[in-house]
């Protein structure tokens, strides 16, 4: 009897252990936590609200190496008062990344489409600068993104046609079957994770915002 | 009789696997969501006494968020252009989809927009930037109130609080809640 009790002991033991690795394989895409610094202007955290913000959906793959500008500005450092009293350079560097369009569930996309997003290859120092819940884009990789289309933005794109993520949660990474979205808040587990599953939603929800138009 | 007693054994051996499945399953996510409502990590400022310094527009909402933190916290917010900790910073950064972003240098030089950035490290300063363009565009929106409750997050970023999932100015508050409260006034 008293073997059988420390068997029990053993099981329990195994099981916990067990349990704890099982949850930390479902969750082995995040075991680097992403952290963001960024608020949002789209606090969408379903793939309805997600279609319901995006001008264009589509399946993609980065063609080369993010494009960097340095957007610099003059700005007047204030007094306690608020006034002026001395001015003061601010720079931050954006990036441009030309995808190829594979599949388009949404809107109207040309063949290859220029993405951008804040940070960049800064150089000559090499150094590079991301939004840690919007890393720069690598050649190679593939992605469903829900983009608005910025094109005509009087800094970053007054005369070229260029689009955005609508925010993290809109950009997942597809690889093996299984899309990772970059939402960074702990309300991930709103979204798909498999490319089966984000495209159901998808059409659904297209077809479901159609249908009120 | 002895197929009974086997059957109750096997029951038992279910209960216990049962058992430390959901205390193993409990265990990781008590730990995971304990992330989500804490520190970046074990760096911040040395000191409690930070200077802050404006530049752009809405330095008044500005100020009434640096206030707010001073004013419910252990921490005390001079107007200091002059070694200047935090730096609010408004200015228009076109369409890019945010409206706020904390950028925290630490004792090494790094910034944390840098890859391989230590949030474990002292912090140095850190420049919370409001995006003029997200206001004007959303103007029903991003009204003053609306643009003082960003700058008091960002503000709580540059403090090293993480996003928050409960009821926190780090999630959707106005201003800073017991929680904030709290975890500032354990480092500062």
């Amino acid at each position: 009897m008293q073997r059988y009790k420390v068997f029990v002991l053993f099981v329990v033991a195994v099981s916990v252990i067990a349990g704890t690795l099982a949850i930390g394989k479902v969750n082995s895409s995040n075991d680097e936590p992403i952290i963001s610094s960024a608020y949002w202007v789209s606090q969408a955290r379903t793939v309805p609200d997600l279609v319901r913000e995006s001008n264009l959906i589509v399946y993609v793959r980065v063609m080369q190496t993010p494009v960097t500008r340095i957007v610099t500005q003059e700005l007047p450092v204030l007094n306690e008062q608020g006034t002026p009293v001395a001015t003061m350079t601010d720079s931050l560097p954006f990036s441009d990344t030309l995808f190829e369009v594979v599949k388009v569930y949404f809107g109207s996309a040309p063949a290859e489409l220029l993405v951008m997003q804040t940070g960049g290859n800064i150089s000559p120092s090499g150094d590079t600068v991301e939004l840690p819940d919007d890393p720069l884009y690598q050649v190679g990789e593939v992605y469903i993104l829900f983009l608005v289309d910025i094109s005509g933005d009087a800094l970053h794109a007054p005369d070229r046609q260029l689009y955005r993520i609508v925010s993290p949660a809109g950009r997942f990474l597809v690889a093996d079957g299984v899309a990772t979205s970059y939402l960074a808040d702990g309300t991930d587990k709103l979204l798909p994770n498999t490319v089966n599953e984000l495209e159901r939603q998808i059409r659904i929800s297209v077809a479901n915002m159609q249908e009120d138009q | 009789m002895h197929l009974t007693k086997f059957t109750s054994k096997v029951a038992i051996l279910k209960v216990a696997i049962m058992l430390g499945m959901v205390i193993g399953l409990f265990q990781h996510t008590t730990i995971a969501q304990a992330a989500i409502n804490s520190y970046y990590g074990d760096g911040y400022f040395p000191t409690n006494n930070l200077n802050r310094c404006h530049v752009g527009g809405h330095s008044t909402q500005a100020q009434n968020a640096s206030a707010t933190w001073s004013s419910s916290t252990d921490l005390n917010m001079f107007y200091n252009c002059t070694g200047t900790h935090i730096t609010t910073n408004n200015s228009s950064w076109g369409n890019t989809g945010w409206a706020g972003l904390a950028v925290i240098t630490n004792i090494n030089g790094q910034n944390s927009l840098s890859p391989g950035f230590s949030y474990n490290v002292t912090y140095q300063s850190c420049i919370a930037r409001l995006n003029q363009w997200s206001f004007t565009n959303n103007p029903a929106f991003y009204t003053n109130a609306e643009i003082q409750k960003l700058a008091t997050h960002e503000l709580g970023h540059c403090y090293s609080l993480d996003h928050a999932t409960n009821t926190s100015v780090m999630n959707n508050s106005s201003v800073p809640q017991t929680q904030d409260i709290n975890l500032i006034n354990a480092r500062y």
